[in-house]
């Protein structure tokens, strides 16, 4: 089979949407057969206007009315608004990211929460969820367990893809919310990883995975997480463990160009160490890590630099502290 | 059956109410097609273990919890299901730890998902009453085409309501118990039109609709028994430089004494002939619905029920007019009383809001005022 056959091949296997899933009865069934323990954790940052409405509607359907969740949790990077004291009276729990592990220092970014909220949350999958979703709903949580549930043995990692109207002002926009995907990730995926070409959105926040494979990851602290994961995953697994599941609608706040331009460098970082990592190119040159945009004022164009530090967090299985604590 | 179990029991039920809620008014249906609401409230009521639903041709849900004592009456609980002018932007909710805002969260989201949650809680606790209890949420209840859903229950009934309850998301602090009569009509006036700057002795269909409007108001429209005329709609074609050619009104009369009302409606009528005798226009005048007034004395039981329950709870009430489906219930003959869950601000904007702390409150009442009216039956 070519590669578009094996690809497609892929797509018709491991592609689902989340009304496949939408018995939990049957999910709750399902996770008390296999005894396992699911965990929630929205990493967050300035997220008091979203978290609130985030953790009562997933905790009131996925805790309260159906079991499937047996703990909300929340990693934040000290917000300054009321992020923490909203997710606690909600009844999540609720972790300062820098007083996860201290003794391994802190770093801004979202990586540098998931890879902390492994050694804090209890369960056996672990979902991560964005805490920026206006319009949520529990199939973001359902729609990713199903098939970690349905196909225990085979799939161990699930992204979230959906429609993605987004917020431009005070409206919405039917379409978008991709661009980062489409300009970067797609080409480099099929100039180098074209087994993942299948995935329709692999940026997206919303994941959930087992932790036996989560736990022997690295995790890029800031924006290469998902694309560090995904490749790692391909390299250590195949890309039978994936799957994907799309989740419909989610109506999120819209990033501008120049955010998005940062965060693609941060990506291509992360990219490049795993071209090299997999032997895939060779670097001659050291990787700049000064991120560098224009701004004008008075007419006049000037370059600005910023720090993208390329961190990575080794995985979590070899850290003594969580060796310790889970057993391993 | 232990009230007081029940009661505590049902505290745990808020959160509930909160996040349907905010499920509910994120589903994208305008009024008359509301199919997706029916569906998410009938997927509800089967996930609680509910099997016997019924979709009338309406799109009314329905459901029946059968009492104690087998007989072909049943109390009837019921809320509105559908909304009013959707657009995605406006039905997010947002919560913070004392409200939740957005359009459409207190009328009537909040209302759904209190039913639903009440079904909900009957189901998991076996809860039965001496008579039947009909939970229903009525599709089609805006008054365009004259009430569709609610009319159709009621023509199709094959038992009797003994008395009926509405469930409305605002406001719990207010029992509503009497209803104005209201003829809701709309006015189609077409004039000749034409350039604007060329015609500059006449006027345009909105113009002479502004007129009329004017007139009307200024009607001296008795305090007592209160009565007057509410124009809320006025539009036609935009284009400027134009005299627009066709122009519509909205409006309705509405009094609290069936003599005034009908009185009001000559007056009306009247003043249409008089400010249009002399123009050379067509004018179409549409009665789009009609609903007497009426109401349940405040020695009803049903009225006094709710008064002794509310000061049990706490709940400084007031009583207050009850809303367009519940008069047409009135006017079938069927006492009814509205009651509402929270406070809040019912402003169909994005401003409204529902209060979360009192949703506590408004469940416990309406649990409470089923029981305790439930005794006043054989």
């Amino acid at each position: 089979m070519n590669w578009e056959g094996k690809m497609n091949d892929w797509i018709n296997k491991r592609t689902f949407h989340h009304s496949q899933f939408e018995d939990k009865r049957k999910l709750v069934e399902l996770k008390e057969k296999l005894d396992l323990k699911i965990s929630l954790a929205f990493p967050t940052l300035n997220e008091e206007k979203t978290i609130g409405k985030e953790i009562m509607v997933i905790k009131t359907e996925l805790m309260d009315r159906f079991p499937l969740i047996d703990e909300i949790a929340v990693i934040d990077s000290n917000s300054i608004d009321k992020t923490r004291e909203i997710a606690e009276e909600f009844g999540a729990k609720v972790f300062l990211s820098e007083s996860i592990l201290p003794n391994y220092g802190s770093y801004k970014g979202k990586g540098e929460n998931l890879w902390k909220s492994l050694y804090v949350l209890e369960g056996d999958i672990i979902v991560w969820i964005d805490a920026d979703i206006q319009n949520i709903h529990p199939k973001f949580v359902y729609g990713l367990l199903g098939p970690l549930l349905y196909y225990p043995d085979e799939i161990k990692y699930v992204k979230g893809f959906y429609e993605r109207p987004i917020q431009m002002g005070d409206g919405i926009k039917p379409s978008g919310g991709g661009r980062v995907t489409e300009i970067l990730i797609r080409p480099l995926f099929s100039l180098f990883y074209p087994e993942l070409s299948g995935l329709i959105q692999p940026l997206s926040g919303e994941y959930a995975g087992c932790r036996e494979i989560l736990e022997r990851l690295p995790f890029s602290v800031g924006y290469g997480v998902e694309t560090g994961h995904l490749l790692d995953i391909l390299n250590g697994y195949g890309i039978d463990v994936l799957a994907q599941v799309d989740l419909d609608k989610r109506i999120h706040r819209n990033q501008t160009i120049q955010a998005l331009s940062r965060m693609s460098f941060g990506i291509l970082l992360t990219f490049m160490k795993r071209l090299e990592a997999h032997k895939k190119v060779k670097l001659l040159t050291e990787l700049e890590k000064y991120y560098k945009s224009i701004s004008v004022e008075k007419d006049k164009h000037y370059i600005n630099e910023t720090e993208i530090i390329f961190v990575e967090r080794p995985p979590m299985i070899e850290i003594p502290e969580y060796k310790k604590k889970y057993k391993k | 059956m232990d009230i007081d179990f029940l009661l505590k029991k049902l505290e745990d039920y808020k959160s509930r109410v909160i996040s349907d809620a905010i499920l509910f008014n994120q589903i994208p249906t305008p009024s008359y097609h509301e199919e997706l609401r029916s569906e998410f409230i009938v997927n509800r009521l089967r996930e609680f273990g509910i099997s016997k639903i019924d979709v009338d041709q309406a799109g009314n849900v329905i459901v029946k919890f059968p009492g104690d004592i087998a007989r072909e009456e049943a109390v009837l609980l019921f809320t509105h299901l559908d909304n009013y002018n959707y657009s995605p932007e406006q039905r997010i909710v947002t919560v913070d730890t004392k409200r939740a805002y957005g359009m459409g969260i207190g009328d009537n989201s909040l209302g759904v998902s209190s039913l639903l949650v009440l079904a909900e809680f009957f189901n998991k606790y076996s809860v039965s009453f001496k008579h039947n209890v009909i939970l229903l949420f009525t599709a089609g209840s805006r008054p365009e085409k004259d009430f569709p859903g609610i009319k159709f229950f009621l023509q199709n009934l094959d038992f009797k309501i003994t008395y009926a309850i509405e469930i409305n998301g605002v406001s719990v602090n207010k029992i509503g118990h009497k209803a104005v009569g209201k003829y809701q009509y709309q006015v189609t006036l077409k004039t000749k039109g034409g350039n604007a700057w060329k015609n500059s002795d006449q006027s345009s269909a909105i113009e002479y609709l502004s007129r009329l409007n004017a007139r009307l108001h200024y009607i001296g429209w008795p305090p007592y028994p209160k009565t007057r005329i509410n124009v809320f709609r006025l539009y036609g074609r935009s284009e400027p430089n134009t005299l627009i050619s066709e122009a519509i009104m909205d409006l309705e009369i509405m009094s609290e004494d069936d003599e005034f009302l009908e009185f009001a409606k000559k007056i009306f009528f009247g003043t249409i002939n008089k400010s249009f005798d002399s123009l050379h226009a067509d004018i179409n005048i549409r009665q789009i619905s009609f609903i007497p007034p009426g109401e349940i004395p405040k020695y009803h039981f049903l009225v006094k029920t709710a008064l002794d329950i509310h000061e049990k709870l706490g709940i400084k009430s007031e009583l207050d007019l009850i809303k367009d489906e519940s008069s047409i219930l009135l006017s079938y003959g069927i006492p009814v009383i509205s009651l509402g869950i929270t406070t809040g601000e019912r402003s169909l904007l994005d401003t409204e809001y529902v209060d979360l702390e009192p949703i506590n409150n408004g469940l416990k009442q309406i649990f409470m005022v089923i029981a305790e009216t439930m005794k006043h039956l054989d």
